[in-house]
């Protein structure tokens, strides 16, 4: 129950309704902004901390010219443009530098499956190679799709041993060993390939968590795919792996063995799709210095402007140091916002308690001390406060997000907005305190005598 | 039970120093009636604000049961004026948020009185006023008399030694006005002190006791036994 004093503020708020609404309207945008911007700059900490953690900021990624520029560059000029063409055995350069602890490749891949009612609809243009092709048919149609009959449609169905999926493509990597390595990929359900598969003619994949969760479907466990062949345009894929999750991206993905076949179809399709090799290090710190022995080593076997060495841990941190700018310029304004709205809700706050003064007067003849007005003063700055946080928080929250999404921060935790709220309720806690200390300087008499 | 001793004071008003009071020294005994008169400006409610520790005086002292109070901290300033006095205003200062019982019930929160508790007593004291069909009224749907009732009422609520009156008929009509002074009487007669500014003669004489100002001196400052009580 409260007591009597605590009534007259609690009415008093009431009763001014209006002006009460407006405070707190006042201090939520307030509050709202400030702890937007506080969530904004915290979130991308955090999130910039994250990510750095990931193997791919530890790397030097080698690729040709042409896949630097493929944003830009029409399709049909590509081949044109390419001149080197980079190949496993040029990971032989991580021997120049003595900080790389993991080469690799690591190539995008896709494969096109096969589902019951798109059997030999195969995209325009586009023709498997079949055992039948000469290479130069295959060549020219290296992307080509294989035609598959009905007959061996329903065969395939009939057979358990392969799986048919309503997924029309699934993407993935071709990989070599090492990059299970440098990403700590050690634990799969079946098992990882090795340097030997790299040159076997068996097409076998491993399969990411989700891609695993997805074509298993509720038809089977995940682990009955191993052995099984999953059927795609590109021929059957046995599947001898599923990897614990690593990473959102890789866990809805598959990974085949590189096939670093300079000669035929391989080799062609390994010059269009530009093959990337990675270098991982411990320590980041290591990575000027391994880019620049690994540039030396490239110009060297390939001639200027034929190689691009990029950092990503240098473009990441460049993007981090933008956002960050931009994130504490938004909370610098927020709080200059928060604290302009902090200024004037002390000054009708003073207003509102000069307008009490000889009301404190008279409840210090009937018993409250100095530090009893404070502590009721205090109870309407906190009403102010608590109900200002809440709707502040309220409002930051879709404003949190928008920011966290324009600022591409993909995760983040709504506690920096809890915590911005509460920050700010205390200060406006602090703020509201501002106009009764007044009343720790005058005597009851001289309240009374202000009316 | 009050004695005060050579009280003086000062107020700075932009550097020039007025004297508001002069080596005043009385003394107010256990069921007292006391009247403190004077024209305006001789100093009596600042009197009358420095016997209720809601002013401090610049000089001499202060003695309450034979305690020296004069300079004591807020706190126990505080715990005083809720359990020894009680106030009663010219203009009643009643709070107009809060209902007639609930203006009683204050005081009694401030001396850490139960809600239950605090709400018996402050029915009974209005009933005492004859207020009990007024109990949840607002100030302002009460009359002058009503209100300065529920302050006498208020005044009473932590059983007060003393129970200063700052012209409390000043701001009512003579008929209600005399409804106030024989409540204030007849808490007398059981035994409250009452110390009471005011600018009547009449309720002067009615007091036992008067207390005259002039210019921030006292003029006349003994119970007089030639002013018959009422």
């Amino acid at each position: 129950m409260y007591n009597e004093a605590v009534k007259i503020i609690l009415r008093r708020f009431r009763d001014r309704s209006l002006e009460s609404g407006l405070l707190i309207i006042a201090l939520a945008l307030g509050i709202g902004v400030f702890t937007a911007g506080l969530s904004l700059i915290m979130n991308t900490a955090a999130y910039s901390n994250e990510i750095m953690k990931s193997p791919v900021y530890k790397e030097i990624v080698v690729s040709t010219r042409g896949e630097a520029d493929e944003m830009e560059t029409p399709v049909s000029e590509k081949p044109a443009r390419e001149t080197a063409i980079l190949t496993q055995a040029d990971l032989d350069a991580a021997e120049l530098a003595p900080n790389v602890a993991w080469a690799y490749v690591q190539n995008h891949n896709r494969l096109h499956l096969i589902s019951p009612g798109l059997t030999d609809e195969a995209p325009p243009g586009m023709m498997m190679p079949t055992e039948d092709n000469t290479e130069e048919e295959q060549i020219t149609n290296f992307r080509g799709f294989q035609q598959i009959s009905d007959e061996d449609l329903a065969a395939a169905q009939r057979d358990s041993n392969i799986i048919l999926s309503e997924l029309d493509e699934i993407s993935g990597y071709s990989v070599t060993p090492q990059f299970f390595n440098s990403w700590e990929i050690d634990s799969a359900n079946g098992s990882l390939f090795s340097e030997a598969d790299l040159t076997g003619t068996d097409n076998i994949i491993i399969l990411g968590s989700d891609l695993a969760e997805l074509l298993a479907g509720d038809k089977m466990p995940e682990a009955d795919l191993l052995g099984k062949k999953l059927l795609s345009r590109e021929g059957y894929q046995t599947i001898i792996g599923i990897l614990d999750p690593v990473s959102d991206i890789f866990d809805k993905s598959f990974f085949s063995p590189y096939k670093d076949l300079t000669g035929g179809m391989s080799g062609f399709k390994n010059m269009f799709m530009n093959t990337q090799l990675r270098f991982a290090v411990d320590d980041s710190e290591q990575l000027y210095e391994t880019a620049s022995l690994l540039s030396s080593w490239f110009t060297n076997r390939f001639g200027e402007n034929q190689i691009v060495i990029s950092n990503p841990r240098a473009e990441a941190e460049q993007l981090i140091a933008r956002n960050t700018g931009i994130g504490v310029l938004i909370l610098f304004l927020s709080a200059a916002g928060f604290f302009i709205a902090l200024v004037n809700v002390s000054n009708i706050l003073m207003s509102r308690v000069l307008r009490m003064k000889k009301n404190v007067g008279i409840l210090m003849a009937l018993g409250s001390s100095k530090r009893g007005i404070m502590k009721l003063f205090l109870t309407e700055a906190l009403m102010l406060a608590i109900s200002g946080s809440i709707a502040g928080a309220v409002f930051a929250i879709p404003l949190s997000s928008y920011m966290r999404e324009a600022a591409g921060i993909t995760s983040g935790s709504w506690i920096y907005i809890a915590i911005g709220a509460v920050f700010a309720g205390v200060l406006t806690g602090l703020f509201g305190l501002i106009p009764s200390r007044q009343f720790m300087k005058i005597d009851p008499a001289q309240a009374m005598r202000s009316a | 039970m009050i004695k005060l001793e050579q009280i003086k004071k000062q107020y700075d008003l932009g550097g020039t120093k007025v004297t508001a009071l002069k080596d005043v020294s009385i003394e107010i005994n256990r069921g007292d009636y006391a009247a403190i008169m004077g024209p305006s400006g001789s100093g009596k409610s600042t009197l009358m604000h420095i016997l209720g520790i809601l002013d401090t005086a610049t000089g001499g002292r202060y003695f309450l049961e034979d305690y020296d109070i004069t300079a004591l901290p807020d706190m126990e300033q505080a715990r005083i004026r809720n359990k020894h006095f009680g106030f009663i205003f010219q203009s009643f200062n009643l709070f107009p948020e809060l209902s007639a019982v609930e203006n009683v019930m204050l005081p009694m929160s401030y001396a850490g009185v139960p809600y239950k508790a605090r709400k018996e007593k402050a029915v009974q004291l209005l009933h005492e006023v004859g207020l009990e069909h007024r109990m949840t009224h607002l100030p302002t749907m009460l009359s002058g008399g009503e209100q300065q009732r529920v302050a006498i009422a208020r005044s009473l609520s932590n059983d007060p030694d003393l129970i200063l009156a700052d012209e409390p008929t000043g701001n009512l009509p003579s008929d209600k006005g005399e409804e106030i002074m024989k409540i204030l009487e007849s808490l007398n007669r059981r035994g409250v002190t009452v110390v009471m500014v005011t600018h009547n003669p009449e309720q002067g004489r009615r007091a036992g006791y008067i207390i005259e100002l002039r210019d921030g001196a006292l003029i006349k400052g003994s119970p007089d036994p030639e002013v018959s009580r009422v």
